[in-house]
């Protein structure tokens, strides 16, 4: 009797296998049930077993090949038993046609108990492999499944989630982002941070802090290097003359980017005052839109949670952002000498569409020097 | 140190205790007073309570129950006893049963009350005896089949004598129903090795069983045997075999066909997924087609394979004891039946 070994259909969805490996070669006798080679598909290896026994006469397809699901793959027969004259008897692949999106030609077998489970655990049934007499989906079958099933918790995207990947998309989509860092002196700015910072409390009611300083600082380099300041917009770089620096700030929900419009024309307090305002704006979610948008170069400073340094995505449609890690007492060598000194790790990333790596390092050799001897910053 | 009884003893034990305590209930049949009765169930009943309170009748079926009907409207409890099932359609039997005493107290309102019990015993004697067709028959599908009738079938003489008692004393007529292998079982030695199951400690007091009331006789996991009299010691007989191959089988014994206890029976399948129902009556229209019918409806989404039903064939019983045993179930059928469902 000859017979013919088909590619089997191990799941409902299962087009075509590929025939791993032959275990035995043609001339080889088989036994029913015995293994004769290694079949994989999309989700599985497995072994393929001798659907009768006999000389396995002919492999048609050899290791490693494609072939769809019925398709012949070898054949086994007697020994002296005559093959039809072809190479092998072409079988019709009988492919199930989909009548209409959603209706399926093939029944699923399915016993009520393993039905009652899959539907508990939202599996689909399709993707179970069935082992029950006649091609069954049994209890032990879903089970098995379920363990497979990756547990997950599903968190749909809140609007600002939503926001943030497309203005961050669109940002790495465009702009050629290119990172500098330059390690800046901070020793004499925490010196009169804590010299200044309880007068303050007390007169204007509000804590001065490192990155008021940072934004102070920043507005003055900018005032210098217009070209950080910029955007591009329609094939041209628009230069605005206000310089509107949006300060990055962590609410639960995730990033805002508040805007302190005309920070160059504000003293060091009015700044500080106005970063803990918009702050608690974001907070309570109720900035307005103009305080939301307008911004021309964005602050984000990490340094609060340790960060040593990291190089933010620019802030759409701005030229340039600067990201902030953390202040650390080095030591650092000055006249061949061991100092302690407070260093902060800046990084710049500019738009190189915009700018040139050297103008943006010059922007940051200024603001180095401005943060170093920062006197002038707490004048007014 | 459990005090064992043969089947027959213990269904002769519940009569004696009821009739010493009752003194409505009288006994009649076929040779039930001089001889005792055919299986002995009634033996020494007449020397105790005498001829007028058990009584030996013609051969007439028809007049046996009629007189059970009568006596019992009369206000006796009658345990009238059918020789044999197979007989219960000659002259006139039936209709006093399915049409008189079952409907009686209905179609007069509840005016009056028919409290008769009818024992009859039926099966195959396979190996101890050739019944052939007309002494082996499992009719009790013909029974639950009448509403107005209850259908007791015990398998142990634990149960049979707490059903004769519930049986006696229930005012509605009820069919008593034993298996008459098991009145061989005890007594002979090989038969006893087999079905071990048939040794049970039958405590000497009055108790009673009520109907409705099925009995776990062994615990499983892997699937639900339902099975009835002398199906229940074949099953687990099975049991041994299929608890060496790491199948443990649940076997619950209905005891009642009317009422039936479709709670004990659907929690077992809930538990196990699979139910085989097992019964020495032909298959067709069978008592194993209504309680499978029971766990499919009520019990569907907890099943993992189909309800198979092991049952006798649909053939009179033969004479020869060799085609005997293939027509009524053994224990391979059994077993395959189980190894089947379960999927090794």
């Amino acid at each position: 009797m000859v017979t013919y070994v088909k590619m089997p259909k191990r799941t409902l969805t299962m087009e075509e296998g590929i025939v791993g490996k032959w275990y035995k070669k043609a001339g080889d006798e088989v036994k029913k049930g015995e293994p004769i080679c290694e079949i994989e598909t999309e989700k599985s290896v497995d072994e393929l077993e001798a659907p009768e026994s006999g000389i396995l006469r002919k492999i048609i397809v050899p290791d490693g090949s494609v072939a769809e699901v019925n398709q012949v793959i070898a054949i086994i027969a007697e020994p002296d038993e005559p093959l039809s004259k072809e190479e092998a008897p072409v079988e019709e692949v009988v492919k199930i046609e989909k009548l209409e999106v959603g209706k399926r030609e093939e029944k699923i077998k399915i016993s009520p108990i393993a039905r009652k489970l899959a539907k508990e655990h939202g599996i689909n049934l399709e993707e179970i492999r069935s082992t029950g007499p006649n091609g069954r989906i049994v209890k032990e079958d879903v089970l098995k499944a379920i363990q497979k099933v990756e547990r997950v918790k599903v968190v749909p995207l809140t609007r600002i989630r939503k926001v943030i990947k497309d203005r961050l998309s669109y940002s790495m989509k465009t702009a050629l982002h290119v990172p500098l860092t330059i390690e800046v002196d901070m020793t004499r700015a925490v010196e009169l941070l804590t010299k200044f910072r309880p007068g303050i409390e007390n007169m204007h009611n509000v804590r001065l802090t490192i990155t008021s300083i940072l934004v102070k600082a920043v507005a003055e380099a900018l005032k210098g290097h217009p070209i950080l300041n910029s955007r591009f917009e329609n094939e041209q770089i628009v230069i605005p003359e206000d310089i509107n620096i949006g300060v990055a700030v962590a609410i639960e929900k995730g990033l805002v980017v508040p805007v302190i419009h005309n920070t160059s024309k504000k003293s060091i307090i009015e700044i500080a005052k106005k970063i803990k305002e918009l702050a608690e704006k974001a907070r309570k979610e109720s900035l307005s839109t103009e305080e939301s948008t307008g911004g021309t170069f964005t602050v984000s400073n990490l340094g609060m949670f340790g960060i040593d340094l990291f190089a933010p995505i620019i802030n759409p449609p701005e030229s340039a952002i600067l990201g902030v890690g953390r202040i650390v007492k080095k030591p650092v060598i000055l006249n061949s000498k061991i100092k302690v000194k407070s260093l902060m790790t800046l990084t710049l990333v500019f738009d190189h569409r915009i700018m040139d790596a050297v103008v943006a390092a010059k922007f940051l050799q200024t603001l180095k020097g401005i943060l170093k001897n920062p006197n002038n910053l707490f004048q007014s | 140190m459990i005090r064992e009884l043969d089947f027959s003893a213990a269904i002769n034990e519940a009569l004696r205790q009821e009739m010493k305590r009752d003194e409505s209930v009288i006994v009649f049949g076929e040779d039930v007073g001089f001889f005792g009765g055919l299986f002995k169930c009634t033996d020494s009943l007449q020397k105790e309570f005498g001829k007028k309170r058990v009584r030996d009748t013609p051969i007439s079926e028809g007049a046996i129950i009629g007189a059970a009907v009568g006596a019992a409207l009369g206000g006796l409890r009658p345990v009238a006893e059918l020789q044999f099932i197979d007989f219960v359609g000659c002259n006139g039997a039936m209709d006093q049963i399915f049409n008189q005493m079952a409907k009686m107290r209905y179609m007069f309102g509840g005016s009056l009350k028919v409290p008769v019990v009818v024992r009859t015993p039926c099966g195959s004697r396979y190996p101890v005896a050739a019944g052939a067709a007309h002494h082996s028959q499992s009719l009790e599908a013909w029974f639950t089949h009448v509403p107005g009738l209850k259908v007791v079938m015990p398998s142990t003489p634990y149960d049979a004598k707490g059903l004769l008692v519930a049986a006696i004393r229930d005012d509605d007529p009820v069919l008593f129903i034993e298996h008459k292998l098991l009145y061989y079982i005890r007594r002979m030695p090989s038969l006893r090795e087999k079905y071990s199951s048939i040794t049970c400690h039958v405590p000497e007091e009055e108790y009673v069983i009520p109907f409705g009331k099925a009995d776990v006789k062994k615990e499983g996991q892997d699937a639900t045997v339902i099975a009835t009299m002398m199906m229940v010691h074949k099953a687990l007989s099975a049991a041994n075999q299929l608890t060496k191959e790491g199948i443990n089988i649940e076997i619950i014994d209905p005891r009642t066909l009317v009422p039936l206890d479709k709670r004990t029976i659907i929690n077992s399948v809930k538990k196990t997924g699979r139910a085989i129902v097992v019964s020495e009556d032909c298959k067709t229209g069978g008592v194993a087609a209504e309680i499978a019918s029971v766990v499919i409806e009520e019990a569907f989404d907890y099943l993992d394979a189909p309800i198979k039903r092991v049952s006798g064939l649909d053939v009179p019983i033969p004479y020869s004891p060799v085609l005997e045993a293939v027509a009524i179930p053994q224990e391979h059928n059994i077993i395959e039946a189980i190894r089947e469902t379960v999927g090794k």
